[in-house]
């Protein structure tokens, strides 16, 4: 666990970041993040929790390199962002896999697009479908899937690049109440497996899930997106859903609950 | 339910298609014959079946249409390709780039407004009347409906595949070659289906109106010999032509969208 290392390393860093989107006509600039800071360490698991349009997807793209930021800078392992790159990979709401392509193709599609040897590619990848529970899939199209194996393929898609931040853009939302709560705590196996190399941002609106998952909750307030507050998740690992009935958790949830009711009415 | 009912709907679904359609094409031959043979209607109007049949023997036998189809056949295939080749990349350039589209539009909107056969005139006596007047006349019919087909296939693509995309920090040619393609197969598939019945136009109204040889020509010698058999004939190998292409390209269609028909 990284609070337990004697030497904490910094993956992520967040250096006052301000990202402002260009003003419709006759009105002012919408600041969408203002002046953010945040360390995130290595191997960490960090959840972004507001109300929508507190700029979470925002901050999510800012980090991934797909938008410009207007003040500040990000820091990857100490070398600012200024692109995507293949050190981050991100999860999607929306699985966004290719239609064209069966699973194993979509999940070695990150691999394909950096020249990776397809071969190898597809050996690594079916490992990965493994790891995610696809395993018999393989050739099925996207149509002929669920959304919640969709994510699964989505998830082994980002993680087969292997990158050192995993970012996830609410990627449960758009899944049912049942199918949700399997894959929270599929995420947590996968974690698991894999703690202490990869660090991970996740965005979402969903309280218990950010506990369940989180080793710190980061609260932005809506327009403009500010810290509000950040809780640590003092919870021990491995965890699983049953981890929800625990006093602890409730308290966490209370707390977390009054801060997002804060911000969404001041 | 009566037993023969019974037996027609074990058939499978596209044998019974065949079946009945079949059956109708042959029906409709054997009424004309008999129209023919009954003496009630001009036969120089309306020919036969037999007829026709005889006048495709004699041409076949005459081997001048040999000629012909290697004549069309060629101005179709150089027209065509050219219509691929210059069609789908002008029409995905002009869906994305902006500018691209700004300064091309019009010409498209002009091309796309004007009846090609109205340009005839001018290309042929530029080209004259060989085959080049006619590649140019395919590929003016067949390229406009091909750029608009590209054009709307860039702007359906789904905006977070080409998100992700970005985010693996794919290159444009990558991004051309993984999304911008195979999400406009069915597009441009439309478009060459469009482009096929546009070109055999082309073919056929040039070859008339300005030609020396191929099917076209032979449908104007014959239309003014007032000889409707061979008419005909040539009517049926053109038909044939555009069903045939038709087929093939379902065909095609069937393979490269096979995740489509998946899971529907």
């Amino acid at each position: 666990m990284p609070h337990r290392a004697l030497e904490v390393k910094i993956k992520l860093e967040l250096q006052n970041i301000t990202v402002c989107y260009p003003a419709a006509r006759h009105s002012e600039p919408l600041v969408a993040l203002d002046q953010l800071v945040l360390s995130i360490q290595i191997g960490e698991f960090v959840s972004v929790l507001g109300p929508s349009g507190c700029g979470k997807t925002t901050l999510l793209n800012a980090i991934d390199g797909l938008i410009p930021l207007t003040a500040g800078q990000i820091l990857i392992s100490s070398k600012p962002v200024r692109a995507p790159g293949t050190d981050r990979a991100v999860v999607f709401q929306t699985p966004a896999l290719l239609p064209w392509r069966n699973v194993i193709e979509n999940v070695v599609y990150g691999l394909e697009l950096q020249g990776h040897d397809r071969a190898v590619a597809h050996l690594y990848g079916q490992q990965l479908i493994k790891l995610v529970g696809l395993d018999g899939f393989e050739n099925h199209f996207p149509a002929q899937l669920s959304i919640g194996m969709q994510q699964r393929a989505n998830l082994a898609r980002a993680l087969a690049i292997n990158p050192d931040v995993l970012l996830l853009d609410e990627p449960f939302a758009s899944l049912d109440a049942q199918t949700r709560e399997q894959m929270q705590t599929e995420l947590l196996r996968i974690w698991a497996s894999r703690a202490l190399q990869m660090t991970a941002v996740f965005v979402t609106h969903d309280i218990a899930e950010a506990i369940l998952l989180s080793d710190r909750v980061v609260v932005l307030t809506p327009r403009p997106g500010r810290i509000r507050d950040i809780v640590k998740i003092d919870l021990p690992r491995p965890r699983d859903r049953r981890m929800k009935h625990r006093d602890q958790f409730f308290a966490y949830e209370e707390q977390l609950r009054g801060m997002i009711d804060d911000v969404a009415n001041p | 339910m009566l037993p023969t009912h019974n037996r027609l709907l074990r058939l499978s679904t596209t044998q019974k298609r065949r079946l009945i359609s079949s059956a109708s094409v042959l029906a409709f031959l054997l009424l004309w014959e008999l129209l023919a043979a009954s003496g009630l209607v001009n036969r120089i109007m309306l020919s036969s079946p037999s007829a026709i049949a005889r006048a495709a023997v004699r041409i076949l036998e005459q081997g001048e249409i040999w000629h012909d189809l290697l004549i069309s056949g060629t101005e179709f295939v150089i027209g065509f390709v050219l219509v691929l080749v210059v069609g789908i990349p002008f029409g995905l350039l002009l869906g994305w780039y902006r500018t691209f589209n700004y300064i091309f539009e019009p010409y498209v909107n002009a091309l796309n407004a004007v009846p090609r056969v109205a340009l005839l005139p001018l290309i042929l006596i530029w080209l004259g009347l060989g085959i080049w007047s006619k590649v140019a006349i395919v590929f003016l019919g067949g390229v406009i409906p091909l750029i608009l087909s590209a054009q709307t296939a860039t702007r359906m693509i789904d905006p977070t595949l080409l998100r992700a995309a970005r985010s693996f920090g794919a290159t444009d040619w990558q991004i051309v070659r993984t999304i911008v393609l195979p999400s406009s197969v069915p597009y441009l598939l439309t478009g060459v289906r469009m482009a096929i019945g546009r070109a055999l136009i082309g073919i056929v109204v040039g070859e008339l109106v300005g030609g020396s040889a191929g099917l076209g020509f032979q449908l104007a010698v014959a239309g003014a010999n007032f000889q409707t058999d061979r008419l005909f004939v040539y009517i049926f190998i053109i038909t044939g032509f555009g069903m045939a292409m038709t087929g093939l390209l379902n065909r095609l269609e069937r393979r490269v969208e096979a995740w489509r028909m998946h899971g529907e």
